[in-house]
């Protein structure tokens, strides 16, 4: 009871410092709980505690990710994977941004078609892959339309939003000064749409990547997707999980890659 | 009709003439002002005082051409206004910079709309940084800088290019009392400098008194003009000098006396 009240009494400052651990020790925890993770996994599966056919093993997973880097195997896969997903974020992006400014600007075409968008929106969007597959075929084409499909809306609503709530005096403000429409949009509309679209982009890459990899998991004859589909075809857990360990550091280089961009571009925003 | 031109002052800078405007609102349309009539003089510094929701911005607005009237005309240098009149600054309750550009590009940012060159721009918009004492920040970004700082630019954003005519919608009210002072002063040195034509809207009747030549009183909604004050205290002032002045004290008393009925009819309105 003493104790608890001292501490809730100091100072908020002296509480962060006792509260926040060094990074040292931080990241000392994180190396230990992956070798605690890692380790056991390793050993159950040596020892057979389980079954090593369903749940394979490290080293083998490693190995096998090795294997397929120095042969070249997974490369042009991952290549394909990540042109998709690049296509599929700019042109989801670009439709998002076109069709936000239009519903902003022509507010009979907001109401007219805000409730398809909704529920277009709502639907589940992987459940259109084997569609898309059917109308555009086993290429590149259907996977980034899958992904377009998801990063369209994401953009739209969040540029579509951010538009709105863009305070009517600074636009004023603007004409006031001598700005013609053409100024209120390069001045005010568009670099509010970039703020709100850098905002989103991690989610959106996220997103334009998991239609590509989803896309060629139901149906490819390459990418990542399309290798982990097919080792799990041939039942193997070890090509499953070598694919699934490439895949993330894929996504870890995009979300970097992605961080650096977004900071670059909202310098105005930090301190 | 009064025919334009006769009976209008050759220095008068805007005229409003019987001025109505009407918001929709859910009970149909709500007159927000009614048969409004003043002039402002060239040069003159006037204040538009009245209980909260008479109508004080949207006179402003109606000027800057940014609200529709119902009936009524307004007139700048005898013209009559239709649109955004050109030579107008507009310094609004909030400081309504763009938060993606430094300090000198938010300053900068009306000549340049005016097509000025960069290089041509520079040296007034530097020396405007320099005279509103924010040389030091041209490189920050707005959300860098305070209140006061952020007002500061706003206004040196204004008068960079040199209206003839500035609007200023309670420009100080969310700055704390210390810098609002301070602002005001500032201000008062920049127009007796610049002799700009300035119509100020304030809720706050002792910024009135200490900043302006004339004040006029609007009534409680649907706003009309009740009176019209001359503030014969001398200048150049210091408005938080001034305040000490007998003779401001009677102003503040005599004006009072016709706002605080006004201030209790909007009150009693507010609470139906």
């Amino acid at each position: 009871m003493l104790r608890q009240d001292s501490s809730a009494g100091s100072p908020k400052a002296a509480n962060r410092l006792k509260n926040s651990p060094s990074p040292l020790l931080v990241m000392a925890l994180r190396i230990g709980a992956l070798i605690v993770f890692v380790g056991s996994w390793e050993t159950a599966s040596s020892l057979k505690w389980i079954n090593p056919f369903f749940v394979s093993r490290p080293s083998d997973i490693i190995f096998r990710a090795y294997t397929w880097l120095s042969s070249g195997y997974v490369l042009s896969h991952t290549a394909i994977t990540i042109v998709e997903t690049f296509f599929a974020f700019v042109l989801g992006a670009l439709l998002g941004a076109i069709l936000a400014f239009l519903l902003y600007r022509s507010s009979i075409v907001d109401q007219a078609l805000m409730p398809y968008l909704m529920i277009l929106n709502a639907m589940p969007r992987i459940i259109f892959a084997p569609i898309f597959i059917l109308w555009f075929g086993l290429g590149l084409t259907s996977k980034v339309v899958l992904g377009i499909s998801i990063v369209i809306f994401i953009v739209f609503f969040s540029i579509y939003t951010g538009l709105k709530e863009v305070d009517q005096n600074l636009i004023n403000k603007v004409r006031l000064m001598g700005g013609s429409e053409k100024d209120v949009l390069l001045e005010v509309l568009i670099p509010s749409a970039l703020s709100w679209l850098f905002s989103s982009l991690k989610t959106s890459v996220g997103f334009a990547l998991v239609g590509a990899i989803v896309g060629e998991y139901m149906g490819s004859a390459n990418g990542l997707g399309h290798i982990i589909a097919f080792a799990e075809g041939m039942f193997d857990a070890t090509g499953v999980f070598a694919g699934l360990f490439i895949l993330s550091f894929v996504v870890i280089a995009i979300n970097w890659c992605m961080e650096r961009v977004e900071n670059h571009f909202t310098a105005w925003r930090m301190g | 009709m009064r025919r334009l031109g006769v009976d209008i002052l050759p220095d008068t800078h805007i005229d409003l003439e019987e001025v109505s405007v009407a918001f929709a609102s859910k009970a149909g349309e709500t007159l927000a002002l009614e048969n409004v009539s003043f002039a402002v003089q060239e040069g003159e510094f006037v204040s538009i005082v009245g209980p909260s929701g008479c109508g004080k911005s949207t006179i402003l607005n109606v000027i800057a051409g940014l609200a529709d009237t119902l009936s009524g005309r307004v007139s700048i240098k005898g013209k009559a206004t239709n649109g955004i009149p050109k030579d107008i600054g507009y310094v609004f309750q909030s400081d309504l910079l763009l938060p993606w550009r430094t300090v000198f590009d938010n300053v900068a940012l009306a000549l340049k709309l005016r097509g000025y060159r960069t290089e041509k721009m520079g040296p007034a918009v530097e020396d405007w940084l320099t005279r509103v004492g924010l040389a030091g920040f041209r490189n920050h970004y707005p959300h860098q800088l305070s209140g006061g700082m952020r007002k500061r630019v706003a206004l040196a954003q204004t008068l960079v290019y040199n209206p003839e005519l500035i609007l200023m919608d309670e420009p100080f009210s969310a700055l704390d009392v210390q810098t609002r002072n301070m602002m005001e002063n500032e201000l008062l040195d920049l127009w007796s400098g610049l002799r700009k034509t300035v119509l100020f809207v304030t809720h706050d009747l002792e910024e009135a008194v200490s900043l302006s030549d004339r004040i006029i009183l609007l009534t409680a909604r649907p706003g009309r003009v009740k009176a019209s004050y001359i503030i014969d205290l001398p200048r150049p002032r210091n408005v938080t000098e001034v305040r000490f002045n007998v003779r401001f004290r009677e102003l503040i008393e005599q004006i009072w006396q016709d706002l605080k009925t006004e201030v209790t009819v909007a009150y009693a309105a507010s609470r139906q």
